[in-house]
């Protein structure tokens, strides 16, 4: 080795071993790539799932407004997801959720716009939503422990807006096309929802006094902001739901009705996996939502 | 709403009500806006007292309602938005009949006694009745879908209707039952709806409020307009 101007090592090809990365440190390196390589996705072990759900309504009616209140929740949620290991596996609440699920309070109108063109705003206290950003690892690099955050118990405020437009399929009116289209902004998450549902029934019985309403539908739900505000392919589905069931009118404005749902969620990154890994997943999750709900009526 | 000309008939035995209107009909009480549309086309503000003549027609505003007693004691109470015209009520070589037309709202009745060879006729959309009761409502309902007849409304206080309708096919509606004619075509099984409790029939002033205002937009239930989540 010879010395240059200012007495700066001249060096010729080759690396001066004071500027050679010490072993020990791309082994931690190599480590810790390895490890975001590594970064799990959720797996559901139980789906399809089977959620049982029961929706309490009450309208109000007038001749321009349709006041609602609603408490609706799930019964139980199973989320299970990937443990990477057992300690993971253990942590019962974390990866694999046997609790209440998405529970909610919501209150707010529909407001006839035009005939059969009604507008809904809605305010909804809710928990136990899931997010694609509970996804996480509740360990360490070297010792992941990957799962899905509990959300019981975490408020989270939604205010929802909709149209929704109904024409009959017939002079008499017994069969009703119905089409649903509404924003959901979840002010605490900072995501915004969007729902398209379209949907048929069906009156059974005496027509303008119907024993029954049976009715199909299917709901698609986008969800553009997954998480920390970056949109995701605004043509890409967050849910879908397909339904069918039977409203029972029992009469002073009672109605009582079950139904039985198809859900898929697919879930699609998180920061937490995003800090750790590389590209995009999808995991797809399929429930069974059997449903019973009560309604009451109420004339302003 | 206009009526599809067809008779409701009805006989039968009813109590003899006194009429305060000797050889007449007139107006016994009247809210708010009330006309009289005479046949010869003149228009004047209904009164409390001033008799009513064959061929006239009583029209209520929306915030309007009357009670007109006939000549044989019978009572119609005419609510608001309605139109009903008195086409005929007099004595007629020793048998009354009567006959009316709604043209459109509603209309309760309280029928007087009718003797041997009287009549009493209502005519409204699409239905026949054969009344063997003593009162009876009778209203038009809305217009489902695109169809342009209107739906009937009956229910039955005291006594039996016998109620026809386009299919001839006759029902007997009881005292606490109620039909409806859907577009006017065929009459539905009686039962006791719920919003028939609510009516009002009282039709003498001096025994309490008259003004009945259950609200008819709402007697069934049209699927377009009906939210369920």
């Amino acid at each position: 080795m010879t010395r240059g101007k200012a007495g700066a090592p001249r060096t010729r090809g080759r690396v001066p071993r004071t500027k050679r990365l010490p072993g020990w440190f791309l082994g931690a390196l190599a480590a810790s790539l390895l490890s975001v390589e590594a970064a799990p996705v959720p797996v559901f072990t139980n789906a399809p799932a089977i959620e049982p759900q029961v929706n309490l309504r009450l309208f109000f009616e007038s001749a321009r407004f349709q006041p609602l209140l609603e408490l609706s929740g799930n019964l139980s949620r199973s989320m299970d997801g990937l443990a990477t290991g057992a300690v993971a596996a253990s942590r019962l609440g974390v990866n694999s959720r046997m609790e209440a699920g998405p529970w909610h309070l919501k209150a707010g109108t529909y407001i006839a716009i035009f005939p059969r063109l009604y507008g809904g705003i809605f305010y909804s206290l809710a928990g136990g939503l899931v997010h694609d950003g509970d996804w996480s690892n509740f360990g360490s690099a070297a010792a992941p422990d990957w799962g899905w955050a509990r959300s019981a118990t975490r408020l989270e405020h939604l205010l929802t807006l909709d149209l929704t437009w109904r024409t009959a399929l017939e002079p008499s009116a017994r069969w009703v096309l119905e089409i649903k289209a509404g924003s959901v902004w979840n002010v605490t998450e900072s995501t915004n929802d969007l729902k398209l549902r379209p949907g048929l029934s069906v009156q059974v019985g005496e027509l303008r006094n119907p024993v029954a309403t049976l009715f199909a539908q299917y709901e698609i739900w986008w969800r553009p902001y997954r998480f920390i505000g970056e949109p995701v392919n605004l043509l890409l589905p967050w849910e879908n739901w397909v339904y069918a069931g039977a409203l029972f009118h029992l009469g002073d404005g009672v109605s009582l009705g079950a139904s039985l749902a198809w859900r898929h969620t697919s879930w699609r990154e998180s920061a937490s996996w995003r800090s750790q890994s590389r590209g995009a997943y999808e995991a797809g999750y399929d429930a069974l939502v059997p449903s019973l709900t009560l309604v009451k009526r109420i004339s302003l | 709403m206009r009526s599809v000309p067809i008779w409701l008939i009805t006989l039968l035995t009813m109590f003899l009500m006194p009429s305060a209107f000797a050889g007449e009909a007139g107006i016994v009480w009247l809210q708010g806006r009330v006309e009289v549309h005479s046949p010869d086309g003149k228009v004047r503000r209904a009164e409390k007292g001033k008799p009513l003549s064959e061929g006239d027609t009583v029209r209520s505003g929306a915030d309007g309602a009357a009670i007109i007693e006939l000549e044989d004691g019978s009572r119609l109470k005419v609510r608001e938005g309605s139109t009903l015209k008195l086409t005929a009520f007099k004595l007629v070589e020793g048998a009354r009949k009567t006959t009316l037309e709604l043209l459109g709202g509603s209309v309760f009745s309280k029928v007087a006694k009718l003797g041997a060879g009287d009549q009493f006729s209502l005519q409204a959309a699409t239905a026949i009745a054969g009344v063997r009761g003593t009162e009876f409502f009778t209203s038009f309902g809305g217009k489902v879908g695109a169809s342009a007849a209107a739906d009937i409304w009956l229910c039955v206080n005291e006594g039996t209707v016998e109620v026809k309708a386009t299919d001839e096919k006759s029902v007997r509606v009881k005292a606490g039952e109620g039909i409806v004619v859907p577009e006017g075509k065929t009459v539905t099984p009686p039962k006791a709806y719920a919003w028939t409790k609510k009516l009002n029939w009282n039709m003498e002033p001096e025994k309490g409020e008259v003004r009945d205002r259950t609200p008819l937009e709402k007697l069934y239930r049209d699927a377009r307009e009906t939210h369920y989540d």
